[in-house]
């Protein structure tokens, strides 16, 4: 089950890209993926199938002349992060430690879920936002996964333009927050205004029959 | 990490089971890199020391000769983190 704990695990993994002083990039790859990867997996990958030969490998220190990498190795993937001179080691080795330990169980589960458990969460928190905020919009959802790939798209009605930038961050947030980390997010957020329908309520039908001539001749 | 000598160097690598590699940068003769991998505190450790000057070593010990993963990977890492790492995810 995709449970709050993984969704923990998401949001620290997030926390360490958005939050800790000193980290460039954090990074996250399959260990056994060779297609659509890009130079620096591809090289990273390598360098510890390398090393693997000689020495038993679950975490590697690399630090170049330029900047530091602190990489993980779990049975499914490579994680870790970039790092410059203002980072705290200890606490960045302590950081993907946490997630290295917690990711492939996280996976296991993630590849039992059936994707509607997923919407249906995502769901929830978006009723909850909205409830929260006492918007009285819409909302529906659909998701498909492709192997590590989530794509999709929610649409989320609002009833006026002032929400909708407030409203995008939040959902763009539940969405990043939901979607398992190591899987790349391809899941648009598209915001809608009532504006526009409560406007065209208004008109005569003669009247939306012109708008509508319009905008097919657009 | 740059380092001024070999002196330096051994004083770095000192008591660590130690495997060195080495690379003559082709574009700028004088710029000469070196890798050492070692394992500390139960964490195995690459770590890429840069140099001027070609480090004469002695005890009849070869860099280049040494076995050793092929550094082209650790190479074209250091190049990508100091340029487009830093840019994109």
């Amino acid at each position: 089950m995709i449970n709050r704990e993984s969704t923990s695990l998401s949001a620290f993994f997030l926390g360490l890209k958005r939050d800790t002083r000193g980290v460039q990039q954090v990074f996250i790859f399959p260990k056994s993926q060779e297609k659509d990867e890009s130079l620096f997996h591809r090289n990273l990958r390598y360098l510890i199938l390398a090393l693997s030969d000689r020495i038993s490998l679950q975490q590697i220190w690399v630090e170049t002349t330029h900047s530091s990498i602190v990489v993980r190795v779990t049975r499914h993937f490579v994680l870790g992060a970039v790092l410059n001179e203002k980072a705290n080691l200890a606490l960045v080795s302590a950081l993907t430690g946490r997630i290295a330990s917690k990711v492939d169980s996280y996976f296991d589960s993630f590849r039992r879920t059936d994707t509607r458990i997923l919407e249906n969460r995502i769901q929830d928190r978006i009723d909850e936002t909205m409830a929260s905020s006492r918007s009285t919009g819409t909302s529906r959802l659909e998701l498909q996964v492709d192997g590590l790939s989530i794509s999709g798209t929610v649409v989320v009605t609002v009833p006026s333009q002032e929400e909708v930038s407030t409203m995008k961050e939040r959902i763009q947030g539940i969405v990043e927050e939901e979607v398992p980390f190591f899987c790349e997010n391809k899941v648009s957020v598209d915001i809608k205004t009532e504006i526009a329908l409560f406007r065209i309520r208004g008109l005569t039908r003669q009247t939306l029959s012109k708008v509508i001539q319009r905008i097919q001749g657009m | 990490m740059r380092i001024k000598n070999l002196d330096d160097f051994k004083r770095l690598v000192r008591n660590r089971g130690t495997v060195y590699f080495t690379r003559k940068n082709e574009v700028d003769s004088e710029e000469y890199t070196y890798y050492v991998l070692f394992k500390d505190s139960g964490v195995d450790t690459v770590i890429a020391y840069g140099s001027d000057e070609p480090l004469k070593f002695t005890e009849g010990f070869n860099p280049e000769e040494s076995e050793g993963i092929n550094i082209t990977f650790l190479v074209e890492i250091e190049e990508l983190t100091s340029c487009c790492m830093g840019e994109s995810s």
